[in-house]
C-alpha cells in the first residue's frame, strides 16, 4: 500500500459542493466546521456518515455536509435518526438542530431517544431565537426578552417581553437519563470538536447543547463570551447529582462533558435490522405460520 | 344438513367470552370447514355486553350471516339485547339461572345451565368457555373426541387447566346429548391435509404478509383495531432480520418508518383513522423524498375518537387526498383475510417499485375477525425490491427524470454516493432548486409515476354476468357480504354484476369505466355516510351512481345489501 491509502481524511473531504445559506457571522459555521473537523479525526468514511434535520437554520446543514444526508420535516429528526441507526447499526448517525425544532415542535421526542439511548449524536445549535421566521421567541429566549426583533423600532413579536420562563434543556436530559451530556459554544471550536469526536465515540445517545448566537435577530456573541466558563477543573462527569445541582443553578453557560455514563444503547438491546438469506426468511415464516393452521 | 350455521354467544365481557368464539373457531377450522367470526367487544377491558358471532360451513362463507341459527345467551340482559337477530325456527340456548326468556312458537329454547355445571360439578369458574364450547359443538355435530384431542393440544402444555378444560367437554356433552335434540345442526367432518388450512385474523394475515414481503423495519404506536399488527410483529419479525419498535406517538412511528426506508430497509407502520391523520405530514415527506413505505390503517368508525372498536370506511378520502400540496401515493385495500395476506405482499412490492408510500386500507371487522382460509403461500406474489444505483459517482442522480419517473436509489453505507433526501423541493441531483422549471418537472414525475400504477393489472375483481340489469362496487371489507348478495340476487333470477377495485389510488378508470357500460345502473356499497368511493367516481368519471350506505358502526350483512338489490330492481 502507498502512502495515500494510508492517509487520514481532512476536513475539508467532509465539505459538499453546497455553499451554506447561512448569514455571514452565524454561529451553525463554527458548528459545522467543528463537525466536519471531528469526521476527519475519526477518519469516517462519508458513505456511512447519516445526518439527520428538521427545520431551521441549522436544519440545513446536511447539505452542507458531503455524507448522507435526511432533510425532514419540522421536529422529528430524533425519530428519524432512530430509523435509520436501527435500520443500519453501521452508520454513524447525526441529528441537528435547532432549540425550536428540538424543544418546541420536536419536544416530545426528546425525552424518548434519551431513555432509549439511541446511539446517535444530537447536536442542538442552540440560538434562543426562531432565525429562519426572522426573529420569534424560542423555548430557550430569556424570559422578558423583548430584544427578538428586527431591530429595536420594530419588534417582532413579544411587545410586552417574552411571557415565557426558557426551557433548561441540560437539566432536562439529565433528568430524563442522558448518558452523554456536553455543552460547546461555537466561538471556542477546540473544544467543540473534541465534544463531538467522544460524543460520536460514545456508543449510546449523545446531547452536545451548541451555544451558537444568531447574528441577525438576537445577536448573543458579546453577552455569551462574557457568561461561558469551564466546567470546574474538578469535575466528575460521573456524578449526575452534582450535575444536577450546577444546572438548576447555574448563572454562567458551563462548558464541556457534563455527564456520562455506561448504557447499552437501543441496537443491542432490542436488536437491529439485519440481512437474513431468503430461504431462511421464508422457513421463519412457515414456522410462525404452522402455529395458526 | 345445513348450508352453514350462524352462532352468536352473548355475555358480560371479562368472563371468558371471546375465547369462547376463538375455541370454537379454532375447532371448526380443524374440521376443515369455513369459518367467520365477528365481535363487538365493548372499549372497555372488563364489563359492558359483549358478544361473538360465529359461522361456519361446509362451503364459502362470506359474511358474517344475517339472522342467527344458535343463541346462546348467558344472561337476561343480553338475551333482550339479542333475541330479536335469532331467524325463526332457530334455537335459543339460555342459562336460566341467570334469564328467564319469553315464550316462542317459532323457536326452540333449552335451558343450558352453565353457571350451575361450573359451580357444582366443575367447581371452577375458568373453565367456562370450554364448556360452552363443548355444548355449541355437540350441537354442531363436532365429534366428541375430535373436542377432546382439540382441547388436549390446545391446553396440554398447562396441567392447571387441562382436567377443568376435559371436564367441561364431558359436561358440556353430555349435557347437550341429554336434553338438545340435534335436529338439522349437525356439520360435516371435512377431511384436509393436516396445515393446508390456517385460521388468521386480518390483521395476522396482514402481518404475515409484511414478513413475507421482506418489512425489516417496524414502528407503531397503540391504536385499536390496529395494535396487533405491531404486537403480532414484535414477536416475530426478528426472526426475519427485523426489529419493532413502539414509539412514543405515530408521527414518531412514520419518522422512524422513513428513516428505515431512507437507509434502504423496507419497512412500515400500522395505525386507525387519528393516528393516520397525524401522519399526514410525514407521509408528504415520503412522497416528496419519493421513499417507499406502507402505512397500513385499519379503520374504525370516526370523526375523532370515535367507535374504537366498530368498523368504518371512513378514511379513504384521508388516504387519498389527505395531505397538503399535491402529494400523491397508492391507496390499496384487501377484500377478506385472505387477501389481506396477498395484497399486503402487493402493497410492499408498489412501494418499492414506484418508490411511494403505499397506503393499505383495511377495517376493524376485517382486521378483527378470524377467517379459516387456505394456507398462504408467499411464491404466489414475487417480492419486488426498489431500483438500486449502479455506485458510478458521476452518473448518479437520484431524483432523474426517467421514463416511468422512478430514478435509481442510493443506501448509505452501501454506495459512494452520498445524496441528502430533503422535503425542500429538489433537481435530479437532489440539491434544493426552488426553480419554476424544476418545480414543474419535479411535480409531474411524482404524480406520473403514481397514475401509471393504474396499470398494474390484478387490482380489479369482477364477478357475475358479462352484462347485468344492476352493477355493484364496493371495496375493502365490503366485498363478502355483497358478494353473497350478488349470489343470492342470482339465484332469484336477478341479473347483477359485481366489480371490487383493489386499488383506490390510482383509480382503476378505465376498468370502472368499462364495468359501468357493462350494466344499466351503478350501485356503490360502502360503510360510511358520504359515500367516498362513489363521490371519487363521480368526480373522476362525472357518470351518476347509485349509493347503498350503512354507517352504524356495524359490517353490512348480505341480508342488508340483498333488500336494497331488490328495492332497486322493484324500483323499475
Amino acid at each position: 500500500m502507498t502512502d495515500t491509502a494510508t492517509a487520514v481524511r481532512k476536513a475539508s473531504d467532509y465539505k459538499s459542493e453546497n455553499k451554506p445559506t447561512w448569514c455571514p457571522g452565524c454561529g451553525d459555521f463554527g458548528v459545522l466546521s467543528a463537525l466536519f473537523k471531528a469526521f476527519a479525526q475519526l477518519d469516517l468514511d462519508p458513505k456511512k456518515i447519516v445526518i439527520v434535520s428538521g427545520i431551521g437554520c441549522s436544519g440545513r446543514l446536511p447539505e452542507f455536509a458531503a455524507g448522507y444526508g435526511l432533510h425532514g420535516v419540522h421536529g422529528r429528526t430524533l425519530p428519524t435518526a432512530m430509523g435509520v441507526k436501527l435500520a443500519n447499526p453501521e452508520l454513524t448517525v447525526v441529528a441537528v438542530g435547532g432549540d425550536g425544532d428540538g424543544f418546541a415542535i420536536g419536544g416530545g421526542h426528546v425525552p424518548h431517544a434519551v431513555r432509549r439511548n439511541v446511539d446517535i449524536t444530537y447536536i442542538v445549535m442552540d440560538n434562543e431565537v426562531y432565525g429562519l421566521t426572522k426573529g420569534q421567541p424560542s423555548p430557550t429566549t430569556p424570559q422578558g426578552m423583548a430584544a427578538v426583533k428586527r431591530s429595536p423600532s420594530m419588534p417582532k413579536m413579544a411587545p410586552r417581553g417574552v411571557p415565557e420562563m426558557p426551557l433548561n434543556m441540560l437539566a432536562m436530559v439529565l433528568a430524563y437519563g442522558g448518558s452523554f451530556i456536553a455543552r460547546g459554544f461555537s466561538s471556542l471550536p477546540n473544544q467543540l470538536v473534541d465534544i463531538l469526536v467522544q460524543g460520536i465515540r460514545h456508543p449510546g445517545f449523545s446531547f452536545v447543547q451548541a451555544l451558537s448566537p444568531c447574528i441577525t435577530f438576537y445577536d448573543t456573541y458579546d453577552l455569551w463570551k462574557g457568561v461561558v466558563e469551564q466546567l470546574p477543573a474538578d469535575w466528575n462527569p460521573q456524578d449526575r447529582v452534582r450535575a444536577f445541582d450546577l444546572a438548576l443553578n447555574e448563572e454562567k453557560f458551563h462548558l464541556g462533558l457534563w455527564h456520562r455514563r455506561d448504557r447499552p444503547p437501543l441496537h443491542e438491546v432490542l436488536g437491529a435490522a439485519h440481512d437474513v438469506p431468503a430461504p431462511e426468511r421464508r422457513a421463519a415464516l412457515e414456522r410462525v405460520m404452522d402455529a395458526f393452521a | 344438513m345445513p348450508r352453514d350455521l350462524t352462532i352468536r354467544v352473548a355475555g358480560e365481557n371479562g368472563e371468558g367470552l371471546l375465547s369462547v368464539g376463538v375455541v370454537s373457531s379454532q375447532a371448526f377450522a380443524r374440521m376443515g370447514l369455513n369459518v367467520y367470526t365477528f365481535n363487538t367487544p365493548p372499549a372497555e377491558i372488563k364489563g359492558g355486553s359483549s358478544m361473538v358471532q360465529i359461522r361456519v360451513g361446509e362451503g364459502p362463507v362470506r359474511s358474517q350471516g344475517d339472522a342467527l341459527d344458535i343463541l346462546m345467551a348467558w344472561n337476561q340482559e343480553n338475551y333482550d339485547f339479542h333475541i330479536d337477530a335469532l331467524r325463526p325456527g332457530g334455537i335459543l340456548l339460555y342459562d336460566p339461572g341467570e334469564c328467564r326468556p319469553k315464550e316462542s312458537g317459532s323457536q326452540r329454547q333449552y335451558p343450558v345451565p352453565l353457571n350451575q355445571i361450573i359451580r357444582e360439578q366443575i367447581k371452577n369458574p375458568r373453565p367456562k368457555n370450554v364448556l360452552a364450547f363443548a355444548v355449541l359443538a355437540s350441537l354442531a355435530g363436532v365429534p366428541r373426541d375430535f373436542a377432546e384431542t382439540f382441547v388436549r393440544q390446545k391446553f396440554g402444555k398447562r396441567a392447571d387447566l387441562l382436567p377443568l378444560n376435559l371436564a367441561a367437554i364431558q359436561h358440556g356433552y353430555e349435557f347437550a346429548q341429554a336434553h338438545i335434540p340435534a335436529n338439522g345442526t349437525h356439520l360435516p367432518v371435512v377431511p384436509q391435509e393436516e396445515g393446508s388450512q390456517v385460521l388468521l385474523t386480518g390483521n395476522q394475515a396482514i402481518s404475515l404478509g409484511a414478513m413475507a414481503s421482506g418489512l425489516q423495519f417496524f414502528a407503531g404506536y397503540p391504536i385499536t383495531p390496529a395494535s396487533d399488527i405491531m404486537e403480532f410483529l414484535s414477536h416475530h419479525l426478528y426472526k426475519v432480520g427485523g426489529v419493532v419498535v413502539q414509539a412514543e406517538d405515530e408521527i414518531a412511528s412514520l419518522a422512524a418508518v422513513i428513516g428505515a426506508s431512507f437507509a434502504g430497509r423496507k419497512a412500515a407502520t400500522a395505525t386507525s383513522g387519528p393516528g393516520l391523520s397525524l401522519m399526514v405530514e410525514e407521509m408528504g415527506l415520503a412522497t416528496m423524498q419519493e421513499l417507499p413505505l406502507v402505512v397500513i390503517d385499519a379503520q374504525r368508525g370516526g370523526p375523532s375518537t370515535g367507535l374504537p372498536t366498530r368498523t368504518e370506511q371512513g378514511d379513504l378520502d384521508l388516504a387519498v387526498y389527505g395531505r397538503h400540496g399535491d402529494a400523491p401515493r397508492i391507496v390499496l385495500a384487501p377484500t377478506d383475510v385472505e387477501d389481506c395476506f396477498y395484497t399486503t405482499m402487493q402493497a410492499f412490492n408498489l412501494a418499492e417499485k414506484y418508490q411511494t408510500p403505499v397506503i393499505l386500507l383495511s377495517d376493524n371487522h376485517l382486521s378483527q375477525r378470524s377467517q379459516a382460509i387456505p394456507r398462504p403461500d408467499p411464491a404466489r406474489v414475487p417480492v419486488a425490491d426498489r431500483e438500486l444505483t449502479d455506485g458510478d459517482r458521476e452518473r448518479f442522480h437520484r431524483y432523474a427524470v426517467t421514463e416511468g419517473g422512478v430514478s435509481p436509489f442510493a443506501i448509505p453505507g452501501v454506495h459512494n454516493t452520498p445524496y441528502v433526501a430533503t422535503g425542500l423541493e429538489h433537481n435530479e441531483r437532489a440539491h434544493i432548486d426552488y426553480s419554476p422549471q424544476t418545480h414543474e418537472v419535479m411535480m409531474r414525475k411524482r404524480q406520473n409515476k403514481i397514475l401509471a400504477a393504474e396499470h398494474e393489472s390484478g387490482f380489479v375483481r369482477r364477478y357475475g354476468p358479462a352484462e347485468a340489469d344492476l352493477g355493484l362496487i364496493c371495496w375493502g371489507g365490503t366485498e363478502g357480504p355483497v358478494r353473497e348478495a350478488m349470489e343470492r340476487a342470482e339465484e332469484k333470477g336477478l341479473r347483477v354484476a359485481l366489480l371490487v377495485p383493489k386499488m383506490l389510488w390510482p383509480l382503476p378508470e378505465r376498468a370502472l369505466t368499462q364495468f359501468m357500460g357493462s350494466v344499466k345502473k351503478t350501485v356503490v356499497v360502502e360503510a360510511n355516510f358520504s359515500g367516498q368511493l362513489a363521490n371519487l367516481i363521480q368526480s373522476r368519471l362525472c357518470r351518476p351512481v347509485l349509493r347503498c350506505n350503512r354507517y352504524d358502526g356495524m359490517p353490512f350483512t348480505a341480508g342488508d345489501v340483498l333488500s336494497y338489490i331488490e328495492g332497486v330492481a322493484n324500483h323499475d
